[in-house]
């Protein structure tokens, strides 16, 4: 649905384990701004980025609201308030934490328990951590696994800005055509 | 209630809250909500969801509110930057009003004392995570580490032990030629030393003695003549029998030998220097040059007495014809308990056929 004339207002939810650079994927993307220092996110901060997008040979002016979310643990849930309604999601996992990349199924599972069949994308995350043979690994790893290789995968790095711009513009098409099909 | 005490109690619990029209428009009534906010009051007002963004998506459940089907809609602990660098939480709601121009009120109200608080209890909570984290994965480099270093010590190890095994052999091969060069000097000739030091090892075998010591009792026999390098040629090469002073000085070579094979403590060397210094001591004490008798002479030196004399009888020498081997043997044996060690003289029996092999595989060559 949108409100105000030929924009979208897409609503993306970012999910994923405590510190896997929720928090720095958007603050690289609204603001081009990152920082080494970790702050952990409680509760939910919503940021606005307009975008305009090519789809069908049309121009849509899209205004995405990223909701960066809390991780969860004992003192805090990932509400169903924060999730309802999206359009999207961008779940999260650290390259260098295995245990995050698993865990991107109990995420994908949440999210779509409470926002149905909407566009989600994978962000495997902090690339500059990892070596080339590493990072081929992993690629393999995603690629054999029955539920990720059905999704669209970015190999990210919000430190030195690799595939940013991508993984949610990305996802803006891809929660277009899920809301209009 | 009165204003002041209204606003009091405002202050004190800090709720805000704004009017909603039925088209969602929110409409500039209280300044202390947009001050909050840290919004400029608009002069008209505003789609709601361009204020309060975080409702966009919740469309549906607005209707459902509007139309009396849910009661509230709630969003706890939204985080915004109000100004630079202040954070604030707080719990927005959306609710139903009973007015007609207002169908909708939306409330927020401040919660950044106790989220600020939470916010430091799951921010350390989660550094200590990732620290046990980085700590467990040091902890596993230096493992590896450990052991790369272990199996490098287990490297050097080796390579000492091959530099070790070098040395000796090299120090077996100066003492080997060493001997030789006294035996070109020496009356008895060339094969002397390699029967004697080879009859050697049969009897200490014979005996019992462990593989080590067979191998320092064959690679020290060969000393055993070393001090003769220090007799001269005078005495040493004299076709006649030597005078009681030449006798002397040619005993000497006991002493000289083991002299020559000092201030070196390992296995070989001190083997070495006993079989050089009492080779020539008897059972039964009247020996040279100490006098020692009994098991007071070292098994090795016993063992090569006999060795040596029986190498000596049954060779040829300029002043005498090889003995036949059963005269030998039989001589040996009456020198059980008085020159020899009776042990050794039984050994030396049990073995003769091979010590009278040896010698017809090791014959000297003609003279
Ligand atoms: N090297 C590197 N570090 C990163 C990257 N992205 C994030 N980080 C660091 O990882 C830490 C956590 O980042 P956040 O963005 O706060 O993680 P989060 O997922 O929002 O964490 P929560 O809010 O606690 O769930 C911070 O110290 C960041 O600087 C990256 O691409 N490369
Ligand atoms: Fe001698
Ligand atoms: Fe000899
Ligand atoms: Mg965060």
């Amino acid at each position: 649905m949108s409100i105000g004339k030929n924009v979208y207002k897409q609503k993306i939810v970012m999910l994923g384990d405590f510190a896997v650079g929720k928090t720095s994927l958007v603050n690289r993307y609204v603001y081009n701004i990152f920082s080494e220092k970790y702050i952990a996110t409680l509760g939910v901060r919503v940021s606005k980025k307009d975008v305009t997008l090519t789809l069908n040979n049309k121009t849509i002016n899209v205004t995405i609201l990223l909701w960066d979310i809390n991780s969860e643990d004992r003192f805090q849930r990932v509400l169903p308030q924060y999730i309802m309604g999206a359009n999207g999601a961008v779940i999260v996992a650290d390259v260098t934490r295995p245990e995050t990349i698993e865990n991107l199924k109990h995420h994908i599972e949440y999210f779509r328990t409470y926002a149905g069949g909407k566009g989600i994308v994978l962000s495997l995350n902090k690339t500059d951590l990892i070596n080339y043979d590493q990072f081929g690994f992993l690629k393999q790893k995603m690629e054999r696994d029955a539920i990720f290789s059905k999704m669209q995968t970015f190999f990210t790095s919000a430190k030195e800005n690799q595939n940013i711009e991508d993984l949610f513009i990305n996802l803006a098409r891809l929660s277009i055509v899920s809301k209009e099909g | 209630m009165s204003d002041i005490v209204y606003n009091a109690i405002r202050k004190r619990v800090k709720v805000f809250f704004e009017f909603i029209d039925s088209e969602l428009m929110i409409h500039p009534t209280q300044n202390d909500f947009w001050e909050y906010l840290n919004i400029r009051i608009p002069e008209n007002p505003v789609p709601l969801t361009d204020i309060i963004f975080e409702l966009v998506g919740k469309e549906i459940e607005i209707t459902l509110l509007l139309k009396g089907e849910k009661k509230s809609i709630n969003i706890p602990a939204i985080q915004r930057e109000t100004e630079k660098d202040r954070n604030t939480y707080f719990d927005l709601e959306l609710i139903t009003c009973d007015r007609s121009d207002y169908p909708l009120i939306v409330i927020i109200e401040d919660r950044t004392r106790i989220f600020s608080y939470q916010q430091k209890l799951v921010q350390s909570r989660n550094e200590t995570k990732l620290l046990q984290k980085q700590l467990a994965e040091k902890n596993k480099a230096l493992e590896k580490l450990n052991t790369i270093i272990q199996r490098q010590n287990l490297d050097l190890e080796k390579r000492v032990r091959e530099r070790t095994q070098e040395l000796q052999s090299a120090r077996i091969e100066i003492i080997r030629r060493l001997a030789q060069a006294a035996e070109y000097r020496d009356p008895e000739t060339g094969s002397h030393i390699v029967r004697m030091s080879k009859t050697c090892v049969l009897l200490a075998r014979e005996i019992g003695l462990s593989e080590k010591d067979c191998d320092l009792i064959y690679h020290g026999g060969s000393m055993h003549d070393l001090g003769k390098i220090a007799i001269p040629d005078a005495i040493l090469l004299k076709p006649g029998p030597l005078s009681s002073k030449e006798w002397q000085i040619m005993k000497q070579h006991t002493i000289r030998g083991a002299r020559l094979l000092s201030d070196n403590d390992t296995d070989l060397m001190i083997t070495g220097r006993i079989i050089a210094r009492s080779h020539h001591e008897r059972w039964d004490g009247n020996g040279y040059p100490d006098g020692i008798s009994g098991e007071n002479i070292h098994i090795f030196a016993r063992i090569c007495a006999l060795a040596d004399v029986f190498d000596a009888l049954v060779s040829d020498r300029p002043y005498k014809k090889a003995w036949p081997f059963e005269r030998a043997i039989s001589t040996i044996e009456e020198g059980s308990g008085t020159q020899f060690d009776p042990e050794i003289v039984k050994a030396f029996l049990d073995i003769s056929d091979k010590a009278i092999k040896l010698q017809q595989d090791f014959k000297d060559k003609s003279t």
